[in-house]
């Protein structure tokens, strides 16, 4: 018995012995091979070989970064991805008439939700396999997109077509200017804002007429303001309508940062400076995080949970009377469908602290740097951003990015729940996020430091010192400085 | 695989591009990392809680079941029905029942006068949330597998125990539990390597918040790959996930086999 016990665990061994020589020597090749493929020259990053299929029946091509716009002679599809809600809504409304316009190009839509598109995209980016031709994205993914070579830049393509009927220099022209600048980036354009948005203050209009409330001046005014609209309607010991608004999700677009940023920008404070040392966390930050948390008893405990969706349903089902918010969620709000508070809300401008600065965001639609299709999806853009097809927006419940639009009487009679003359003020002092790759794990330090207040976990100075040192650690690793 | 160990030792950047062979730098960093480690300790809370919740609350489950066998056909496809749900799903569904504003949870505590705020919004009770949404819909996961095991086990130990005037609890104790140990160990490993691996219930009941009091380290893995589009890094974080996963698997196996 013994024997047979000492020979089993011998096979045993022997096979345990194996297993994890196996894995060594796994591990050996793969680290061999690390090693090799790292010594060789590293391949150009930007570059992208994209073999065209098109046969071309005319003159020989030019040697310049485009090739000769030769219509296709046949039809071809252009993927376009957008996310679910407004800009999805805008493509397929205009997809029709632009089939109509290009009968050679045929459009297929694709919908992603907004929170996992750039995981998507990157996917097929990073896989080189142009799965999009036209892809949309937003402010704080600007920066890797274009450094990372996955979108083109179109400015050969403005250049080109200047002053013929896919001229887009007139539209850029009538772009508000700051919306222009946040989709260059390294002085490049890299596409056209579609959905766009800045910051307002939304509040319930019968409420405040009812109580006699004055709207918030400062952003000091706004706890009076709230505790006025928080209400228990039915006496019951539980708030039924909570007076403000915050989101508390952590994210960037759509969760607390992007909000905070209004209070942090117009109490004064910046988030880099000119040598991009971090200086949210100066007097003026902490006095804005302050103010944030001093306002979270009159926000829904469930805070953690949302973001703008959240908060727009919350006012939807009148559970919300006044917050800062996305001023693209006006149309949400107005739905009948959806809303029961349907003529109820108002929008101004927001409050002012040493000065009022709004963020300034964008989806916006560019294109993927190894699609075949660059000059289609140029076209595409170029369609989208006409004044006949910007006024379709405003029908759907977007503010056009056109400065003359946003003056246009006519226009503003599509859409009168959405006051273009308050998005046309809160544009005169608009400010957006750094346009650095790294912007985004910086975002994310912030979030947290954000919602560590919000949970009473740590004070706002605490939470922003230590948002400001991960910070520093983190440009410090990408070089910015020693 | 092998390209994954290899990524793992540079820092690519998914977004920019940048790749640059750095040895077991990565590796390095892994160890040191604050925000790698809370994690870590998160998702262990997470395992302990979950695994051993949902192991003894499925015990106790099957010994009722294979104690009264009528209605048991009936009573079954009930208890089985939370495995069926996709886990996206229930957090979702769970996210709303928590909801201090309309969520079925809070209203119940209200009838009975216990007032608090939010569940999944407080560092608190968000971890808790997060591992009793997860014990109700790997539970019956244990109750099923303990339950063949039950079933499987010899009456006569159980008479001879009987005759020589055993109580209740000492037949459970001495008999019982050592012959359900092979299946009870193999529910603990396949709790353990599904709670390792958790992602869908966090990241759409609490998405790692309030902050990163729930942020396990399949969340951590990534955020780390495509919201900050460091591959290189989170590949590393895979690989060291690996590692302990088989270290905790190996222990196990050794003690089913002895």
């Amino acid at each position: 018995m013994n024997e047979e016990k000492k020979e089993e665990k011998a096979v045993s061994r022997r096979k345990y012995l194996s297993t994890v020589g196996g894995l060594a020597a796994a591990a050996a090749v793969g680290w061999g091979a690390a090693g090799y493929l790292a010594s060789r020259p590293p391949a150009p990053a930007a570059v992208r070989t994209v073999t065209e299929t098109k046969t071309v029946s005319v003159a020989p091509t030019v040697a310049t970064p485009v090739t000769t716009p030769k219509p296709p002679e046949k039809k071809i599809t252009l993927k376009v991805s957008t996310i679910v809600g407004i800009n999805g809504l805008i493509a397929k409304t205009l997809k029709d008439a632009f089939e109509k316009t290009y009968p050679n190009i045929m459009l297929e839509i694709i919908e992603h939700p907004w929170e996992e598109v750039t995981e998507i995209q990157l996917a097929d980016m990073v896989a080189g396999t142009a799965s999009y031709d036209v892809v949309t994205t937003f402010n704080s993914a600007l920066a890797p997109y274009a450094k990372g070579g996955h979108i083109y830049p179109i400015d050969e393509f403005i250049e080109k077509y200047e002053g013929t009927e896919y001229d887009l220099t007139e539209h850029i022209k009538d772009l508000p200017p700051k919306l222009l600048e946040i989709c260059m980036y390294d002085d490049k354009i890299y596409g056209m804002p579609q959905n766009w948005w800045t910051f307002a203050l939304y509040y319930r209009k019968d409420l405040v007429e009812a109580k006699g409330l004055k709207l918030p001046e400062t952003f000091y005014d706004i706890p009076e303001f709230a505790t006025a609209l928080t209400e228990d309607i039915d006496k019951d010991g539980k708030i039924d309508r909570y007076g403000w608004g915050l989101p508390g999700l952590r994210g960037g677009a759509g969760c607390n940062t992007y909000t905070w940023y209004n209070y942090l920008w117009s109490f004064g404070g910046e988030i880099l400076d000119e040598d991009y040392k971090p200086i949210f966390n100066s007097k003026e930050g902490v006095e804005a995080l302050t103010l944030w948390h001093d306002l979270l008893p009159f926000v829904s405990p469930e805070i953690m949970s949302l973001g703008c969706d959240q908060n727009t349903s919350l006012i939807q089902q009148d559970k919300l009377a006044a917050l800062i918010h996305d001023s693209d969620q006006m149309g949400f709000i107005q739905d009948p469908t959806a809303s029961k508070v349907v003529d109820k809300v108002r929008m101004t401008v927001m409050p002012r602290q040493v000065r009022r600065r709004a963020m300034l965001g964008y989806w916006m639609i560019t294109i993927n740097a190894d699609t075949p299709y660059k000059e289609e999806a140029y076209k595409y853009i170029e369609f989208m951003t006409r004044p006949e097809n910007l006024k379709v927006w405003a029908k759907l419940g977007q503010a056009p990015p056109s400065v003359t639009l946003l003056k246009d009487p006519e226009t503003q009679k599509l859409r009168p729940e959405l006051p273009f003359d308050v998005l046309l003020e809160t544009l005169k002092d608009v400010a957006s996020v750094p346009k650095i790759p790294e912007y985004i794990n910086i975002e994310d330090k912030i979030s947290i430091a954000i919602a560590d207040v919000c949970t009473k976990k740590k004070s706002p100075k605490e939470a922003l010192d230590w948002a400001a040192a991960e910070t520093e650690k983190i440009l410090k690793e990408a070089g910015y400085y020693k | 695989m092998i390209y994954s160990l290899y990524i793992s030792m540079t820092d690519y950047n998914i977004a920019t591009g940048v790749r640059n062979f750095i040895n077991f730098e990565n590796y390095r960093s892994a160890l040191f990392d604050v925000e790698h480690l809370r994690s870590i300790k998160t998702t262990f809370i997470f395992i302990i809680g979950t695994v051993a919740l949902s192991t003894s609350i499925g015990l106790g489950l099957a010994l009722i079941l294979n104690k009264y066998s009528k209605g048991r056909s009936i009573f079954v496809p009930f208890l089985l029905m939370p495995m069926m749900l996709t886990p996206v799903v229930v957090g979702l569904m769970w996210g709303m029942m928590y909801n201090t504003d309309f969520g079925v949870i809070a209203f119940l505590l209200r009838t009975i006068g216990i007032k608090r705020g939010s569940w999944t919004g407080d560092p608190s009770t968000a971890l808790l949330t997060v591992i009793l949404t997860d014990v109700w819909q790997w539970t019956p996961f244990a109750m099923i597998l303990l339950l063949s095991g039950l079933q499987a086990i010899p009456q006569e130990p159980f008479e001879a125990a009987q005759i020589d005037g055993a109580s209740k609890w000492h037949m459970f104790r001495y008999i019982t539990l050592p012959l359900l140990k092979p299946i009870l160990l193999i529910v603990i490993v396949f709790r353990i390597v599904d709670s390792i691996k958790v992602f869908d219930v966090v990241y759409t009941l609490t998405a790692g918040g309030p902050g990163t009091t729930t942020e396990v380290i399949s969340l951590f893995i990534y955020r780390t790959c495509f919201r900050f589009f460091r591959m290189g890094y989170a590949s590393a974080l895979s690989w060291i996930l690996l590692i302990i996963t088989v270290i905790l698997c190996e222990i196990y196996i050794k003690l089913i086999r002895e």
